[in-house]
């Protein structure tokens, strides 16, 4: 017996995904996926933690704008 | 007055002006949002509509008008002081190779972007919430909803503008 592989299946997607809400017509926020979080700033750590990557990611773009 | 004392005060009211914005706006996102969820959540208790009515409106009268008094004693003070310049931090010192402009000038983006946040994003849709303007239960949900997005961001960007506005005068932490 020959395996074949089905070229035309579905591809799966995970339930929390929105892909997954569109295909099958929940038009949901992601925040309210079964209470997974995908927004950091829905959380004061996630908007903490956004916040000094972004001063450390900016403090090298200052010193490239600056040569320095 | 000097010139140089009018520029001084003119950095204090920036100050000032500054600590009632982004204190407000750490009030908002530290003590006012997990407020209004506990208080929707006990059921027994007074309820949120106390805050909506007699803390809101005034916490963010103070908000937005302190929003616009620090952009402008700020922008008055980089046209106003000699080491800096209103379009050169705007262009973010580009070609100057001033680090200390530079350093200004991202942070007096960040502070705009802010500004735009608070009349453009944060005050029309609190209006809706608060009910000062009409709109329906799902209006007033999305209103919420971008609301608190458009303060959140601010909070997220206050942290590297702080760190600017200081740095400026004080060097880069790394």
């Amino acid at each position: 017996m020959v395996f074949e592989y089905n070229y035309f299946a579905e591809r799966r997607e995970a339930p929390w995904s929105r892909k997954y809400n569109r295909r099958h017509g929940a038009r949901t926020p992601n925040h309210a996926n079964g209470g997974r979080r995908m927004n950091p700033l829905d959380s004061i750590t996630g908007t903490i933690v956004s916040g000094l990557v972004l001063a450390v990611i900016l403090v090298f773009v200052i010193k490239a704008i600056a040569g320095i | 007055m000097e010139s140089i004392t009018l520029l001084s005060l003119d950095r204090w009211l920036h100050f000032l002006a500054g600590v009632t914005w982004i204190g407000l706006l750490y009030y908002f996102n530290l003590v006012n949002v997990p407020a209004m969820a506990a208080a929707n959540a006990d059921k027994g208790g007074p309820g949120p509509a106390a805050i909506g009515k007699y803390v809101m409106p005034r916490a963010l009268l103070w908000f937005r008008w302190a929003a616009v008094v620090t952009w402008l004693s700020g922008a008055a003070y980089l046209e106003a002081a000699p080491n800096y310049s209103l379009l050169g931090a705007f262009t973010l010192g580009f070609g100057a190779n001033n680090v200390q402009l530079t350093t200004i000038g991202m942070g007096a983006w960040l502070g705009t972007i802010m500004l735009f946040n608070v009349w453009v994003l944060i005050w029309p849709n609190q209006k809706k919430v608060l009910g000062i303007v009409a709109a329906t239960d799902d209006e007033k949900a999305k209103a919420r909803r971008v609301a608190f997005l458009a303060s959140r961001t601010n909070t997220m960007l206050s942290i590297p503008m702080l760190l600017f506005m200081g740095a400026a005068a004080h060097g880069l932490p790394f």
